[in-house]
């Protein structure tokens, strides 16, 4: 993940920002589409894939990530065309029903909703990220603790996952934690924490914290990232409000 | 002799009422001296360099670079003291090295210019030039232990404490350390077992026994008495012990 | 019960964000308020080991499965109320960014329902009240005040999701139905957070008991707190209250009832699942729709007269859809080629 926001690439290179705000704008866009409204919503996925290509992230590691979102809704999604099978269309000898097209519509929302957000910290990284939060004025205080709590993930992760093994490798025939151990177990990870956080803080102060952060000013924002934004943002109300698959289709036929 | 900037008479300091974890304490320290902190576990070593940095409560007379350890004077003497913790971890919060570099810097109002000037500065000192644009949580023990070092020297501090600094490093970067630190022109005081350490890095050593001073003089007069050492649960450093022949072939 | 974006209109989540940033905004201004130690660094740390937390699987005696934490009241109880709220606004915006768990959009709604009622509520009103009652002793209240504090703030936090995916118009499903089905099922969620939140808390008492945030502290400046939370409230519900009738006239209720029944195997007494629920029942309204639609004797196979999806079903649709597919294809192939091209040259 880190490997990848350190990548190069003028998707990289653009204000965080911009990224941000064209993320959101695009899933609210997404979202604002109707359950059924399966060919307008089609066209979307062609911003997400711009973006890969632009940053040069190869599409399939975000698929990746679907694996623990796509079950969830696609067995949510299942019992849509089983219950709902008035026919909309036939396909030669397949009937497609109302509830196969909202199933495939609401996939397709989340994916695409995943698909961007990846795209975002893919090619953001947090510290960037929360710069871009600052330029929206969100708190320092909310914007900082976001950083240390994501510095403090991975090395609290590595301790629970030691303390689990530990557990595990001396009840072999338990799943997870006993009842009674529930709260010395987690307790003292907490207790731990709860040191390490004086600790921390003890650091801060020896060296002159007094309630402020100061950052790495960040780039500023050139005429390319604003450029970038309108057209982004143009393109995605254009396809919102032109039901482009059909225009093209009526081309053809 | 030069001046004091670390003097303590009859420091006592407390967790729990009745029991002192050190009990009238007196010694000082001279400008530009490596001092050696040694004693078994428990013996108060990680509390006194906490009471010098006024983050825990002491009784008594305490000076640091001339200012008494109270509250009022805590921010001028914390800006010429540099702590560097013994868990890493706990010092690296910010994502980056080089934020984590010049957080003190900027937290004293420098410049961004002046800013550069001491992380890189700090980089060089600890020859970690090349970890400036590196993730802290991605380092490894020695180069977090580099960093956190080059933390502290980037406030340009006039004393240096360290608690247990060689700990979790493998012996090509305890090496790097020693190198580092006899390298240091600052005063130090340094927390550790690691007795080869402190007798490469420190002229001087305290040793901390039963709360209280045991003893407090030349690093290799202190560190060669066995008797003396075994009796605080402490044992010769490995270069005076047994030597065992390589074998060959 | 983290919600996805697929399950929130713009304008519901956008209320959302509205009325959590205005509790984020109090809770900032309460914390600096004494800004002579703002517990920075503990409220990161902290917020890092919510996560841990959520890593370890808690056997629940008797019933084979697991469950797992979620924290809020925990944070209260620990780091007081307001801090808590940070804290936890921060879980959820790193579980919504690098972990796909709940969507950037439905973050405001997100908070809400989590961190709001379980900072907040839960604290304010159950286990306030009851750490400072003088029944019992400590350890009992604590108890009692974790178990009871959780089971109304996952019931809080259900019925809010309710609320909002109603608000949505993605569920065409009775409001009624909808909580009727949500309610059981984070009573049973609620016990479970409750009892670890409870085994945790007292095993702190036990321990460090100077940890645990002293109750009755402050008592003016609290109060007064209390007054603006839920003044907030207030103000959230009249929006989307607001918000919810504009759909609500156009979404016909009755028939759906009928339906009931068949979701019920759908809803797993998962964290993680439940929250893709709403898609599904919405799903179901529609097949309520179509049953409709059938005993009307009036098979509507374009959606006529529906403005808003007026594609989907065309011919046209579909070409169309096809040659996007295609352009698809060739932006990726695209991508890859002119990536190769970099690295030769």
């Amino acid at each position: 993940m880190d490997e990848l926001s350190r990548l190069d690439s003028f998707y990289h290179r653009l204000h965080p920002l911009v990224k941000l705000l064209l993320t959101i704008a695009y899933i609210a866009v997404v979202l604002s589409f109707p359950v059924r409204s399966l060919a307008g919503l089609f066209p979307m996925l062609l911003f997400p894939l711009i973006g890969y290509a632009l940053s040069g992230i190869p599409v399939r590691t975000c698929f990746y990530r679907l694996r623990y979102i796509l079950p969830l809704v696609a067995f949510v999604g299942i019992w849509n065309p089983i219950l709902n099978r008035t026919p909309v269309m036939t396909l030669g000898a397949l009937t497609i029903s109302a509830g196969m097209i909202s199933f495939i519509t609401l996939l397709l929302k989340g994916i695409y909703a995943l698909m961007a957000s990846f795209l975002l910290i893919a090619t953001t990284g947090i510290e960037n990220i929360c710069y871009a939060l600052r330029c929206l004025h969100i708190p320092k205080l909310l914007v900082t603790t976001l950083l240390i709590t994501y510095r403090y993930i991975s090395l609290l992760l590595s301790e629970a996952g030691t303390m689990a093994s530990s557990y595990a490798l001396r009840a072999p025939n338990q799943k997870g934690v006993h009842y009674k151990a529930w709260g010395s177990f987690l307790g003292s990870l907490l207790l731990r924490s709860m040191d390490r956080a004086t600790a921390l803080y003890q650091s801060m102060q020896m060296r002159g914290f007094s309630g402020d952060f100061y950052y790495t000013k960040g780039t500023r924002m050139q005429t390319p990232d604003v450029l970038f934004f309108v057209l982004g943002l143009g393109l995605i109300l254009l396809v919102r409000f032109v039901p482009i698959a059909t225009l093209i289709g009526q081309l053809f036929v | 002799m030069s001046k004091i900037v670390i003097e303590c008479q009859d420091i006592s300091c407390y967790y729990e009422k009745a029991k002192p974890v050190l009990s009238n304490l007196s010694f000082a320290i001279h400008e530009g001296e490596s001092v050696g902190l040694i004693g078994a576990n428990g013996s108060g070593k990680s509390t006194l360099l906490g009471a010098l940095c006024g983050l825990i409560s002491h009784e008594g007379v305490m000076q640091v670079a001339g200012l008494s350890v109270e509250k009022v004077n805590l921010p001028e003497i914390r800006k010429k003291l540099g702590y560097v913790m013994q868990d890493s971890d706990n010092q690296l919060f910010l994502p980056t090295v080089y934020d984590d570099i010049a957080f003190a810097p900027r937290n004293y109002g420098l410049s961004a210019e002046d800013v550069e000037r001491m992380v890189t500065e700090a980089l060089r000192r600890t020859g970690i030039e090349h970890l400036k644009d590196r993730q802290n949580y991605k380092l490894s023990g020695g180069e977090k232990r580099m960093v956190c070092i080059a933390t502290i020297l980037a406030m340009q501090p006039e004393i240096i404490l360290m608690d247990e600094p060689s700990i979790t490093l493998d012996p090509y970067n305890r090496r790097t350390l020693i190198q580092n630190l006899q390298a240091m022109p600052e005063t130090k005081l340094i927390a550790s077992h690691d007795l080869d350490l402190i007798l490469e890095t420190c002229e001087r050593v305290i040793l901390l026994d039963e709360h209280g001073i045991k003893a407090d003089g030349d690093a290799e007069v202190i560190l060669t008495d066995e008797a003396l050492l075994k009796s605080c649960r402490l044992e010769l450093p490995y270069c005076y012990q047994k030597v065992v022949p390589l074998k060959k072939g | 019960m983290h919600m996805a974006d697929a399950l929130l209109a713009p304008a519901v989540a956008g209320v959302m964000y509205v009325a959590s940033g205005s509790a984020a905004g109090v809770s900032i201004h309460e914390l600096k308020k004494d800004a002579k130690d703002i517990k920075l660094p503990v409220m990161g740390v902290m917020a890092a080991f919510v996560f841990a937390g959520q890593m370890i699987n808690y056997t629940i005696p008797g019933t084979g499965s697991s469950g797992h934490l979620c924290g809020g009241l925990m944070l209260s109880a620990l780091l007081g109320p307001y801090a808590g709220f940070l804290s936890m606004i921060v879980v959820l915006t790193i579980q919504c960014l690098f972990f796909a768990d709940g969507g950037l959009m439905a973050l405001g709604a997100n908070v809400w329902n989590m961190a709001f009622y379980g900072c907040f509520i839960g604290y304010f009103l159950i286990y306030r009240p009851i750490m400072k009652a003088k029944w019992g002793n400590t350890r009992i209240r604590l108890i009692v005040a974790s178990i009871l504090g959780c089971l109304l703030t996952l019931q809080l936090g259900a019925f809010s999701v309710c609320l909002e995916t109603y608000a949505s118009g993605i569920s065409e499903l009775s409001f009624g139905a909808f909580a009727a089905l949500m309610q059981p099922i984070h009573l049973a969620i609620g016990l479970v957070e409750g009892l670890i939140t409870a085994a945790v808390l007292v095993f702190v008492y036990q321990t460090r008991p100077e940890l645990l945030e002293v109750v009755g502290e402050n008592e003016t400046k609290v109060n007064w707190s209390a007054k603006r939370v839920i003044l907030v409230i207030a103000i959230a519900a009249l929006l989307v209250g607001g918000i919810g009738s504009q759909f609500a006239s156009s979404h016909p209720d009755g028939l759906e009832w009928a339906l009931f029944g068949n979701e019920d195997a759908g809803y797993n007494a998962n964290m993680g699942l439940d929250e893709e629920d709403y898609g599904k029942s919405s799903n179901v309204s529609q097949a309520a729709e179509s049953v409709q639609e059938k005993t009307a004797f009036l098979p509507d196979y374009a959606f006529a007269g529906n403005e808003d999806n007026p594609v989907g079903t065309t011919v046209s649709g579909i070409v169309g859809s096809a040659i996007v597919a295609g352009v698809a294809v060739g932006i990726c192939y695209l991508g890859g080629f002119f990536r190769k091209k970099k690295q030769t040259t």
